[in-house]
């Protein structure tokens, strides 16, 4: 669904410009973040429906970032999708147990990424339909 | 009739101030089976004396005018000696039994009952064995369970080694395979500046992964012992001035100012001059990578005691926390501070320098301060030993005869696209290039002429690049006559045994093989400049 804010967070800026471009193209709203705390500002600003997340970040990591968005009732409801380069055995456990929505693998499949996150939106679309914003 | 006994053989160390008491003692042990050699000692200074001999008892009177058991056992307990000593006394108490016991003593005899000695030094010798034993075992499990916590550790160590590198492998792989995705596709348009920019993403991070393979090649090697040390005679203002010119680029981009400071009494080294570049080039680079444009860098070297030499590089960059120092020189590290993550790197080239320094026996180490820049340094041995039998031989120098005109290389190479890149790389640094596309062409064109250099790819259509090399080493016209060997084949070994200039690997760093010419003394003036 075109039109809806997605939040791309990777402190590896050519990483940041592939997806950002990617996501561009869909037609959504991108916004990007090198880190946690620009994440953060960036979602205060202007609370998007899904982040990419990056799950190595300098300082605050992206799993810990999560843990903290999930919790907060004010941006339990984003979807997060992480991006990951840890592609060893327990990895997504950590990232499913943090409260990630999915989980993809670098290298990314630039095919499968967009309908794997347009799948996400339409889902919550369709659940979030009949009740109040 | 002969009884014949073998007699055990038994060094004694006799603490006896009596000497009736002292031949009764041997004539004892004698009868029950022992081929004795004994020493009487009667005083402490005699004793210290005796114990610089081994033994394998020792036997103390207990009461004796200004010696005695006490005295004995302490000497041997100060002195770490783990002889087995029995006390021997006339008057029997039992306070001085639990005493000589509680000092170390075996046993205790009484002299009143010198059939008892035999059987009693028998039973001490057989008990001081099995102690002997027992200390044995117990320090044999001690050592395995150690040995067993550093395979742990070491295993554990690996995993995590393994997961950072799957997780800095597939980082630039992303940005390759994402962005080629993209084009071909035709998710971008090539009439748009973004097509050429995601192709140099692909390029950067290409060259990016290779950097991380090549470092990690060299890290396995460093560590398998495998790295071949090539040492010889260097003038390190030679080095020096190399280094200044590969970094010529970096320099000019961050418009770094960058000053070389040699200690000329240090006089000429002994080492392999590749890796004391790799060295100088993994700090610099790191220099520059945290140091502010217009920036100061500083190269020093300088004596270090009679037997080495310091190499020091400073900068005026951001510094290093104090808690991160120690994280440096480990493979992955990468500071998260602040900016540092930024700034891309494989993060492993200080831990490769620190194996570089240390396999040739030197140190690594940094000083820094928040703010105020840092200093990385190596002391490094002035004379280095060659590491490994695999180095490969080197051509011995020959008088190079002044020719006329640019140096000639025979450039023998199958693919068109390598073709390409070598011929046009060597043209423009002033070379005169001849091609061969096959091993029989190379032949053919090298009985035609004479060429200062050959270049040789191992895989060749026609013939193996291994046949072609001892085709030219038989050759007498080859004598001195560098042959750099380019190719894809990743193990050096292939060509130990072969008179191989160099071995440079593919995809190829042009940089790395004029520097590599330019070793072999083979030099041109380039394209444009007079000559």
């Amino acid at each position: 669904m075109s039109g809806e804010r997605i939040l791309i967070v990777d402190d590896n800026p050519t990483n940041l410009k592939l997806l950002a471009y990617l996501m561009t193209q869909q037609g959504y709203v991108v916004a990007t973040a090198l880190d946690a705390d620009a994440a953060l500002a960036s979602i205060e600003r202007d609370h998007p429906t899904l982040i990419l997340m990056d799950l190595q970040l300098p300082g605050v990591d992206g799993l810990a970032l999560t843990r903290q968005l999930k919790q907060a009732p004010a941006t339990r409801d984003i979807i997060i999708i992480a991006v990951t380069a840890y592609a060893m055995k327990g990895d997504v456990e950590k990232a499913v147990a943090a409260g990630c929505d999915d989980y993809v693998t670098k290298p990314i499949d630039t095919r499968r990424v967009p309908s794997i996150v347009a799948r996400h939106i339409e889902q919550r679309a369709a659940r979030g339909s009949g009740a109040p914003a | 009739m002969t009884v014949s006994t073998t007699l055990i053989p038994l060094r004694v160390l006799v603490a006896e101030d009596s000497e009736d008491d002292f031949e009764i003692l041997l004539r004892e042990l004698k009868r029950g089976g022992y081929e004795v050699v004994a020493t009487r000692v009667a005083s402490p200074a005699q004793l210290d004396a005796a114990l610089g001999r081994e033994w394998d008892l020792v036997i103390s009177d207990w009461m004796m005018p200004g010696f005695g058991g006490r005295v004995v056992l302490d000497t041997l307990s100060t002195r770490g000696v783990k002889t087995p000593c029995i006390v021997i006394s006339g008057t029997i108490g039992e306070e001085p039994a639990v005493e000589a016991l509680k000092a170390g003593a075996l046993d205790f005899l009484s002299k009143d009952k010198p059939k008892r000695f035999a059987p009693v030094v028998e039973r001490a010798l057989r008990e001081a064995a099995e102690r002997i034993r027992s200390e044995e075992i117990r320090r044999r499990s001690i050592e395995l369970e150690l040995q067993n916590r550093r395979i742990q550790e070491a295993n554990r160590l690996k995993s995590e080694f393994l997961a950072n590198m799957s997780h800095e492998l597939r980082t630039p792989l992303n940005a390759i395979i994402g962005f080629a995705e993209l084009l071909h596709d035709g998710a971008v348009d090539p009439a748009t500046p973004q097509y050429r920019e995601f192709l140099g993403d692909i390029l950067t991070s290409g060259k990016h992964l290779l950097q991380l393979i090549n470092d990690v090649l060299d890290l396995a090697k460093v560590e398998a012992g495998k790295l071949e040390f090539r040492p010889e005679k260097v003038e390190l203002g030679k080095v020096v001035q190399e280094i200044s010119a590969i970094l010529r680029t970096t320099v000019a981009a961050k418009r770094i100012r960058l000053e070389t400071d040699l200690d000329a009494s240090i006089g000429d080294v002994f080492l392999d001059p590749g890796r004391l570049k790799q060295i100088a080039y993994n700090y610099l680079s790191n220099a520059m990578k945290f140091s502010p444009p217009g920036g100061k860098v500083t190269l020093r070297i300088t004596k270090d005691g009679d037997t080495a030499f310091k190499l020091e590089v400073s900068d005026e960059g951001i510094g290093i926390a104090e808690q991160d120092l120690g994280k440096l020189f480990v493979e992955f590290q990468q500071l998260e501070a602040g900016t540092a993550k930024r700034h891309q790197g494989t993060g492993l080239g200080l831990a490769l320098t620190k194996r570089l320094v240390e396999a040739q026996g030197g140190a690594v180490g940094v000083m820094s301060k928040v703010g105020a820049g840092s200093t990385f340094f190596a002391v490094i041995p002035r004379r280095v030993e060659a590491l490994t039998e695999l180095a490969l031989p080197r051509v011995p120098t020959r008088e190079r005869v002044r020719r006329k005109g640019a140096p000639a290389v025979l450039v023998v190479e199958d693919d068109a696209g390598d073709q390409a890149q070598l011929v046009s790389t060597l043209a423009a640094a002033g070379y005169d290039v001849e091609l061969a596309g096959t091993g029989a062409d190379a032949l053919a064109k090298w009985r035609q002429r004479m060429f200062d250099a050959v270049t040789i790819d191992l895989l060749l259509p026609d013939m193996s690049g291994l046949d072609l090399l001892s085709a030219l080493s038989a050759d007498p016209r080859a004598t001195g006559v560098p042959i750099i060997v380019v190719t894809v084949v990743p193990d050096t070994n292939v060509v130990a045994g072969f008179a191989v200039h160099d071995v440079i690997h593919k995809p190829l760093d042009t940089d790395s093989l004029i520097a590599s010419l330019v070793r072999a003394g083979v030099t041109a003036a380039p394209r444009g400049e007079a000559s």
